[in-house]
This record gives structure tokens, sequence and C-alpha cells, in this order.
């Protein structure tokens, strides 16, 4: 057994490629522009929430629903009915 | 560290480490990115108890061996020759070795002990790796594998047997 084992250490270490290191370098960019697109999209939707919660909130202080209106008119009757 | 100083220090010991559980390296290649894409990743997370060689060298073994396995299932999904093969012919059939480090003259007699080292289980031919091939200590070995001193001389006396069993030698 031990001729076997001593064939495998004979191994001499080997250089690793120099054009590996573009490779990664390559694959880390890819990742960092498509972490980049992922931060955009989600402060797009960051702003687009805050505006659509201004728009609402800014809706219901100063207008009135048409559905509120008619909301508040059943609210009416039905208390009436009820007294 | 940014990647380019973990390459540096760190290219040729994953290289080498990929080589010899591939023995081709164009695979050694493969591995050795993703060692570092991965590295990336995780950002300076060396824990306490590891030196940075030692936690680096696990996610070299860890890739090694999740190409091997991607490598068997992505054959043993193709081409209806491979697939009424046994698990010891099947091995071989997947081996194709082309490791750089050996010299010519050796080269058949290495490819048929590492043909039989290919046919170990994953931690036995992890510790002959780091034990016989890369040299390292049982102690150095035991911190890489997370396992005691006395863990790693059973699983190489076990590794030993397999491959004398695989060689025909007992």
């Amino acid at each position: 057994m031990e001729p076997f084992l001593n064939l495998l250490s004979t191994a001499q270490p080997v250089d690793a490629p120099p054009h590996l290191l573009m490779g990664i370098q390559q694959r880390i960019a890819v990742k960092r522009k498509k972490q980049r697109r992922w931060l955009q999209i989600a402060a797009a939707a960051a702003v687009l929430l805050w505006g659509l919660e201004g728009y609402v909130l800014a809706k219901s202080e100063f207008g009135v629903f048409d559905n509120a209106s008619q909301v508040a008119t059943l609210v009416d009757q039905t208390q009436n009915s009820l007294y | 560290m940014q990647i380019e100083d973990l390459y540096t220090a760190f290219a040729k010991t994953v290289f080498n480490l990929a080589l010899h559980y591939t023995q081709n390296p164009e695979d050694a290649e493969e591995i050795t990115q993703d060692v570092f894409v991965k590295l990336y990743e995780r950002g300076d997370q060396f824990k306490g108890e590891a030196s940075a060689k030692t936690y680096i060298t696990r996610i070299a073994i860890n890739q090694s061996l999740d190409f091997l396995r991607y490598k068997s299932r992505q054959k043993r999904g193709g081409g209806a020759k491979i697939r009424n093969l046994d698990d010891s012919q099947h091995e071989s059939a997947l081996h194709d070795f082309k490791h750089p480090g050996y010299a010519l003259v050796q080269k058949e007699a290495v490819s048929k002990v590492y043909d039989a080292l290919n046919q170990l289980p994953p931690n036995q031919k992890t510790v002959i790796i780091l034990l016989k091939i890369e040299g390292h200590s049982q102690k150095e070995a035991a911190e890489i594998m997370d396992l005691g001193t006395k863990a790693i001389e059973s699983l190489f006396q076990r590794a030993k047997r397999g491959l004398s069993e695989k060689l025909g030698l007992s």
C-alpha cells in the first residue's frame, strides 16, 4: 500500500493559470451589477409606495371619496332605521 | 482583504487541491473560480478558531466535492452506454486523468491509483489527499476537516483499507 501512497505524494504543485483572476473579476462584476439593479428596483418601489401613500393621505384629508360618501349615507340610513 | 490579495495568496493552494480531486485542469479552473467568487460573497467571514488558509481550504474541498457530485449526476443523466455500469465502472468512466502535477512516465501508474481513490467515500478521499498528496500533518488535517486527530487517524486507516481493496491488494 505504501508504494501507491508514495506515488500519489510525488505530485508537484502547479501554478494557477493567470487568466483565472480575470474570470473571477468578471463574475464578481456581474454580481455587483445585478445587486445594483435590485437596489435600484427596490428604491424605485419605495419611492412609488411613498408617493402613493402621500396621494391617498392627501385625498382622504382634503378630498371626498365617492365611495366614502355613499358609505356615510348608508350608515346614516341604517342608524335612522335602528332608532 | 481584497479578492485580488486573497487570490495572490491562495490561488495556487486552491487550484492544486481542486486538481487532486478532479485530475483535470479545466475542472480545477472552474472550481477555483467558484471558490473565490464564494469568498467574495461571504466577505471576511473567517471564523475565530480557523486561520484564513484553513477556512479557504475547507471551501475549496466542499466546492470540489460539490463539483464532482454535479458532474456525476450530469453524466448519469445522459448517454445510454453509461447507464448500465455498476458504481465502480461508472467512477472509472468519469475519470479523465489529466493531472499536470505528475511526470509523464508516472501517469499510467498514478492514474490507476487515482481511479481507486475516486471510488472512496468523500471524507476518505479527502483525508488521503490532505495527508498524502498535500502533505498536511494529522493536526492540520484535523483542523481542516473539523475532526479530532484520532478521528483523522481512524479515517485514514479506513481509507487505506478501501484503497487496498479497490487496487486489488487485499
